[in-house]
């Protein structure tokens, strides 16, 4: 489907949802649920609690439909963002040593490979990856453990053993350097 | 500031300085705004997964169950949450595209009547300490509330109801254990006003410290918890940080080679914990 396309029936499916229409949910849910379950299960890493947060989320779209704001950004967008901020919400309220286990157990946690081949995402993850591993090994680690792992600038410092002041510098700069990569294609969604 | 708070990485209070700068500028909303649009991309980079089938029947009825859309309070939710267990009880099914099953009860409501009576009885002690627990979170309830008003209200108030009621399950569950441990620690010449409470289950392990007057951790540091049994090594618990009271619920589970443990410690360590104490203790038992 093209983008352009996709926006305006996202776009929609809000507007419907809003009205307490069950099938845009269910609509939206079957649009969305392989990316976002795979971005939660990535930051959860385990399958119970994944789908626990992901029928959180559709709680919550439901309920807050009407902040989404069609002038402010894409549906996808808010999206990704309340299914990221919930699951964060839970690793952080996980017990703490599970936690650390399931790190621990993870291998390469900032190395961004993906078997995946659904057509859905393939193009677009292509898109993403090529523009993250442009940036410099030490910037994209910084981005990758705040976002998928919930840590904050004080806590990767740590975890990558340098100076806080570093880090913030790091971040920014990847940040910018990424929007750079992925603008062009983000301004044609908007 | 605002690519890194769409990245969600903010250390807590520049994060909440920054919220309360964006409820005054439309200016930085709309550029953390344009940030979130970067950071979604993300997503794309985890590998895409499929959940149970099961799920977006669960979702649906949940959904179902919870009515029109509305921006609810606490108290709505909870008198939706109530509705939905009524309706899904009487399994009205209303017109739809979609196909809805009846939610399976999950508690066995066929259980004789005398044994909830019998058990009523025999937890009375149970029930003034929950009626005590209670209490207290609702106080905390109510002051979270007021502080995020500024901040996506409902959203504030999901997550603490969840913890709340985790932690009510939990404290639960740790009174009614028969083994159950319960001691007091109090501070060292560290913080001299500091004392906890520590309770735990020597045959789970499950254990939920209550502490109050410890000093905020410094930046890179946090309280953890030790358990010490005669003779051999201290065994490593949480880390945990008091909130800006000082006050601190933790759960944690004692590892089943410190279950005979009888002294407990808390002492300051790096925030990412380590394997033996290395920091000065602030909070002993009397073993």
């Amino acid at each position: 489907m093209h983008p352009e396309q996709a926006q305006i029936e996202d776009v929609e499916l809000l507007r419907a949802i809003k009205r307490g229409d069950e099938g845009a949910i269910a609509a939206l849910y079957d649009r969305y649920r392989l990316i976002l379950f795979g971005l939660i299960l990535r930051i959860l890493h385990s399958q119970p609690e994944a789908e626990d947060v992901l029928q959180e989320v559709f709680l919550q779209v439901w309920r807050r439909a009407s902040d989404f704001d069609e002038g402010r950004g894409r549906p996808f967008t808010w999206l990704v963002t309340l299914a990221r901020s919930r699951a964060i919400d839970r690793l952080r309220s996980l017990d703490s040593r599970a936690r650390t286990a399931s790190e621990a157990a993870r291998a390469t946690p900032e190395s961004i490979v993906d078997a995946a081949d659904d057509a859905m995402k393939s193009e677009q993850g292509e898109i993403v990856r090529r523009a993250l591993n442009e940036l410099p090994e030490e910037q994209r680690r910084a981005l990758v453990l705040a976002y998928f792992e919930g840590l904050t600038q004080s806590e990767i410092a740590a975890r990558l053993n340098s100076p806080l002041g570093t880090v913030k510098t790091r971040m920014r700069s990847g940040m910018i350097r990424l929007r750079e990569l992925l603008g062009e294609r983000i301004k044609d969604l908007l | 500031m605002a690519a890194v708070h769409a990245l969600g990485a903010l250390d807590p209070a520049e994060a909440r300085e920054f919220e309360i700068h964006l409820s005054e500028c439309a200016e930085c909303r709309a550029e953390l705004e344009s940030w979130r649009e970067v950071t979604a991309e993300f997503a794309y980079t985890a590998p895409t997964v499929e959940p149970s089938p099961s799920l977006r029947a669960r979702i649906l009825e949940s959904v179902r169950a919870e009515g029109e859309p509305q921006s609810s309070g606490l108290e709505t939710r909870v008198a939706g949450v109530k509705a939905a267990e009524a309706q899904a009880e009487t399994s009205r099914v209303r017109s739809s595209v979609i196909p809805f099953k009846k939610p399976a009860r999950r508690l066995t409501s066929s259980a004789p009547r005398i044994f909830a009576i019998a058990a009523s009885v025999a937890f009375v002690a149970l029930i003034i300490s929950l009626i005590l627990l209670w209490n207290r979170y609702n106080v905390m309830r109510h002051e979270m509330a007021r502080l995020s008003d500024r901040l996506d209200q409902s959203q504030e108030e999901l997550t603490l109801e969840q913890r709340t009621l985790a932690d009510e399950r939990a404290a639960k569950d740790l009174f009614a254990a028969p083994d159950a441990f319960i001691g007091n620690l109090s501070g060292t010449e560290m913080a001299e006003n500091a004392r906890a409470r520590f309770i735990f289950d020597r045959k789970t392990g499950r254990a939920m410290l209550m502490a109050d007057g410890l000093p905020p951790a410094p930046e890179g540091k946090a309280y953890q918890l030790w358990f010490i049994s005669e003779g051999k090594p201290p065994m490593p618990g949480h880390v945990f940080k008091p909130d800006a009271k000082g006050h601190t619920e933790m759960r944690d589970e004692v590892p089943a080679e410190a279950r005979n443990a009888n002294t407990f410690a808390v002492t300051l360590e790096p925030q990412s914990g380590v394997t033996a104490p290395t920091g000065p203790k602030y909070l002993l038992s009397a073993s």
